[in-house]
């Protein structure tokens, strides 16, 4: 196919960004999210893209600044990672009780301390609450795909929600692979103008981020609470159109050869493409394991997870993110609170591991499976995998 | 357990009352909490605070809906507030009331007990000015017991310091001068009110509701511009209003210019005209009206 | 297009008839603030967006449902009025440039109280100051955190009683200097920087007035007195702001494209004491202290006198 490129997955994305005629770009340089918005910098210096791009002094300021631009009816971009996302998080909040329908790319990263700038979900996963849209990519071409999605999910009327999209930094974000590009009269075809549905405009005066007190905040927040479970619906229309359009299908849950399964795994990010590799390895030696892939993080496709899941005697879950003092990572919490009711459970086999960018590989995933399968006792909820131990 | 209600308005000290009485009632070895109503509210505005009393610990971290007394710090909100809302029948009402607006009480006299002191005047006669929060606890102690005047001696040391025996001079002098009225006849049981429960927790919300979720604007916007003017903050004023003398006002304006409220305005043929509803009080019209028309004057609460 | 900010000189006998603001806000009786505010937003017209930072102005004004706002208007948190604002200006050029926006030029007014302005809120403003966007900032200052119950910030001036630099046996008052929010913002070499105080309101507007006609950032940093944090009647809110320009402890004057440009100064200002002794949260001082502060006074002036004959 013509447009299929080799190109580093952050450029990839910048170029979708660009592919969608936003109108103002914000951020803040952090790394591994800095390459996307040094091309939209790029792309807005030579004039390839009509946008304006405020290069702020903080990524509190980059998500302030993009609330700004959304609300004076703009389209709006900002991206970050790890610390400058821990910064964000205040504002986070801000933006989907405004409903303000802006995109952010997150190239995941551990949080200091110590300092690190390599993968985990240490990032996002305690933005899990902030009201937003999250989706998380396997790989750059779903990294593409997703950015011009997030769009068109954010600005639907039903929904008028911000919408994160996830990519693994460094594994994902640096990678350089091939990846199938769209033209942009293509894009504009599967993405229309954004339509406002409330601006800044001195000719309808509105007052937008008013004092609400006890008599409405609970309205407030059932109203967008609602919006947020509308959002899962409308993506999957989003994802219909898109597969007729670029016949390329997405789905909350995904799952992979676990038909049969007696032991399935849970991943979310770029290391389920590992996972999918081992599970074909495990299955040539005979083991009976299959993957379920989480797309779609919040809302939270809890009927398509349960239902994905349900055949499993063990459910083996990967979380990048430790939840100190907890009982897990959020992702095997939030597994355990789906099953709690089921007439039937899975076991729940949770492991935390690959934190600060520790390599997880196909040797992990073995391990997994071979102590999930073994029914090692977990002290706690989880294993902490890959901690090094006297 | 004796459960409270103050009215006050905004700088009053209406907390600090139902504080140093909590202090005094927890000295005398009960239970007590004293808590404002926390609002957005500024000062002048009408606000309540709240206390309770028990010979026994309180476990209950809910608003007073119906309180057995009610205390009135400041005339003027008689007529603008209802303070005898919710108030249990047959319960206390302490007023801080001048003689000569004692025609006010009517209305409670048959269903409510009544204690009744100038408040105002003990203030200023013994601290120097017309901050009666203080003087109001020795009408309440007088009309209800709680504590004694000599616990209130210590919270009000540690809360007033050098001004400390002013107030205290006021608690007494309250306290003494207090007059409570005779009960009223007690209500035969088919006179009771009939108490109407809300069936149900539902039913009890969309009493207090002002929108339900799915009416509110996108992002709970407000798309009606100045929609405050609906809100009304001339019941703020407690310390007298603008009067106009017209054979002095040269209509220059400079009250309209300098009023924060939007209370002093043009009228079509250029003339300035008060606006009651908004007119906060603040009197900066008055100081700098540079012809001395304007005079802060008490004002009747009939209007 | 028509320009948004009407370029007329404001006088009494040309005083617009718009308000921004309808009555019925919340606001403490004689609140110097909300006076500024209305009195500034007169000045600008409707053709505005206003973003506000949390505050005061932002709560009397926005009880839900009701508002008292007739522009457009924003509120997201305390410290980013100034990167929202950015975002706002960002979006109006891009849309313009694209044929998008509806109506014609629009202004972009910020405002922030001084904690929203030279504390929490300093770090955005000073990027959108060094960007260049095109907005009018307007800082209320009334000396601390008044919306939280009078607590100390940076533009408390020093021996002011507040909740959190109480009267102490130790520490009686804020002992430290109010940070020079004004100088920070001049060292940013903004076209167009002044002072103001509602006491003289035709000043405040003429200059508010002419801080919105300049292309780039434009500053306004208004003295706004708070009787009920400064401890005096309401009915002198006009008279303090009066006395604080009448004694030189806050001065009148414009930076404009670098070149200060001091108000009539008076030729016999009154003693600060004067200023000092008219409200409650600086009943304390002594006379060694006002003297003291009367010598800070006179040497910040002379300061601005020199900085105003520059060429």
């Amino acid at each position: 196919m013509s447009n299929r490129v080799g190109i580093e997955v952050s450029i990839a994305v910048a170029e979708a960004v660009g592919l969608c005629d936003v109108d103002v770009v914000a951020a803040y340089p952090i790394t591994p999210q800095t390459h996307i918005v040094e091309h939209l910098a790029d792309l807005v210096a030579e004039g390839k893209l009509n946008a304006e791009y405020i290069a702020v002094e903080s990524e509190h300021s980059a998500i302030s600044a993009v609330m700004g631009a959304s609300a004076t009816g703009g389209r709006a971009f900002t991206a970050t990672a790890s610390q400058g996302l821990a910064l964000m998080h205040e504002i986070l909040f801000a933006v989907s009780s405004l409903r303000l329908p802006v995109v952010m790319a997150v190239a995941n990263r551990a949080v200091s301390a110590p300092i690190n700038i390599w993968a985990d979900l240490s990032d996002v996963m305690p933005q899990r609450d902030t009201g937003w849209v999250q989706l998380f990519a396997e790989n750059g071409q779903e990294a593409y795909d997703l950015m011009v999605q997030a769009f068109r999910l954010a600005e639907d009327h039903r929904v008028l929600l911000p919408v994160m999209v996830n990519l693994d930094g460094f594994t994902l974000s640096h990678m350089i692979e091939p990846i199938t590009m769209m033209e942009r009269n293509e894009v504009r075809r599967f993405l229309p103008p954004i339509e406002p549905a409330r601006l800044l405009d001195p000719d309808h005066p509105r007052s937008i981020g008013p004092f609400g007190a006890q008599d409405v905040y609970t309205e407030a927040k059932m109203q967008q609470e609602m919006a947020l479970l509308r959002s899962q619906e409308v993506m999957e229309e989003i994802w219909q159109d898109f597969e007729a359009q670029f016949g390329r299908r997405y789905h909350a849950v995904e799952s992979y050869r676990t038909g049969d399964a007696e032991v399935v795994l849970v991943t979310m990010g770029a290391v389920s493409e590992t996972a999918r590799a081992a599970v074909d390895e495990m299955r040539a030696q005979g083991i009976a394991v299959g993957l379920v892939r989480i797309r779609m993080w919040r809302p939270l496709p809890q009927e398509e997870l349960r239902q994905a899941l349900e055949g499993a005697k063990v459910v083996a879950v990967l979380d990048r993110m430790l939840t100190p003092g907890g009982t897990g990572g959020p992702v095997g919490e939030a597994l355990r609170s789906i099953f709690y009711d089921a007439p039937v459970r899975p076991r729940i086999y949770e492991v935390v591991a690959g934190l600060g960018g520790r390599e997880i590989n196909r040797r992990t995933f073995k391990e997994i499976v071979r102590q999930a399968l073994a029914g090692q006792e977990q002290v706690r909820q989880f294993t902490f995998l890959d901690v090094r131990c006297a | 357990m004796m459960e409270i209600r103050f009215h006050g308005r905004g700088g009053q000290g209406a907390v600090t009352a139902a504080e140093l009485m909590a202090q005094a009632a927890i000295l005398d070895g009960k239970y007590a909490q004293a808590f404002p109503n926390f609002g957005p509210e500024r000062r002048g505005a009408p606000v309540t605070a709240f206390l309770r009393v028990s010979d026994q610990p309180i476990y209950l971290r809910e608003k007073i809906e119906s309180p057995d007394t009610v205390v009135v710090l400041d005339p003027t909100l008689i007529d603008l507030v209802n303070v005898a809302d919710g108030l249990k029948p047959g319960g206390m009402l302490v007023m801080n009331l001048a003689a000569s607006g004692r025609g006010a009480l009517a209305k409670y006299g048959d269903q409510f007990q009544v204690a009744v002191v100038d408040a105002s005047r003990i203030a200023v006669e013994t601290i120097g000015i017309p901050v009666t929060n203080t003087a109001i606890l020795g009408s309440l102690i007088k009309a209800c017991g709680i504590t004694s005047l000599k616990t209130m001696e210590g919270p009000m040391e540690r809360r007033f310091g050098r001004l400390a025996a002013k107030n205290l001079l006021a608690l007494q002098r309250a306290f003494e001068e207090t007059e409570v009225l005779a009960a009223p006849a007690a209500p035969s049981p088919a006179d009771a009110p009939v108490v109407q429960e809300p069936c149900t927790y539902a039913e009890l919300l969309q009493r207090e509701a002002l929108l339900v979720w799915d009416q509110l604007q996108i992002g709970c916007d407000i798309d009606r511009p100045g929609s405050t003017a609906a809100f009304h903050t001339g019941n703020w004023r407690s310390a007298g209003r603008p009067f106009i003398d017209r054979d002095k006002c040269i209509s220059c304006g400079f009250c309209h210019v300098y009023c924060p409220d939007l209370a002093m305005n043009f009228t079509d043929d250029g003339a300035i005209e008060w606006d009651h509803r908004y007119c906060k009080g603040c009197g900066i019209c008055a100081e700098e009206c540079p012809k001395g028309a304007i005079s802060m004057r008490e004002e009747s609460h009939e209007q | 297009m028509e320009a948004a900010i009407d370029t007329q000189k404001i006088s009494m006998k040309n005083l617009p008839a718009f308000e921004a603001l309808a009555s019925g806000h919340r606001a403490c009786q004689g609140c110097g603030e909300v006076l500024a505010m209305r009195l500034a937003m007169k000045a600008l017209g409707e053709r505005i967006i206003v973003v506000s930072a949390t505050g005061c102005m932002e709560v009397i004004t926005t009880p839900y449902p009701q508002t008292s706002w007739l522009v457009p208007w924003m509120h997201v948190a305390f410290e980013n009025a100034s990167a929202v604002g950015s975002g706002v200006a960002g979006a109006l050029l891009a849309l313009a440039r694209k044929g998008r926006l509806a109506g014609g030029d629009t202004k972009i007014v910020i405002m922030g109280g001084d904690g929203g302005t030279s504390d929490i809120g300093m770090q955005s403003l000073s990027g959108a100051l060094e960007r260049g966007h095109d907005f009018v900032y307007l800082c209320f200052d009334n000396e601390a955190y008044m919306n939280t119950g009078i607590q100390r910030s940076s533009a408390t001036p020093r021996c002011a009683w507040t909740t959190t630099c109480p009267l102490g046996e130790e520490h009686p008052g804020k002992q430290e200097a109010k940070k020079d929010l004004v100088g920070i913002v001049e060292k940013h070499h903004i076209p167009y920087l002044a002072t103001a105080t509602p006491a003289y309101p035709f000043d405040l507007m003429n200059k508010v007035r002419r801080g919105a006609q300049v292309k780039g950032p434009a500053f306004i940093h208004v003295l706004a007195p708070c009787p009920t944090g400064w401890r005096i009647p309401t009915q002198e809110v006009i008279k303090v702001a009066r006395l604080a320009v009448q004694t030189r402890d806050y001065p009148l004057y414009e930076v404009v494209n670098g070149k200060y440009i001091l108000g009539k100064p008076g030729k016999n200002p009154k003693p600060v004491a004067e200023y000092l002794k008219a409200q409650g949260r600086f009943k304390h001082l002594s006379e060694n202290d006002l003297a003291a502060m009367q010598q800070e006074v006179d040497e910040r002036f002379a300061q601005l006198q020199w900085l105003a004959s520059r060429p």
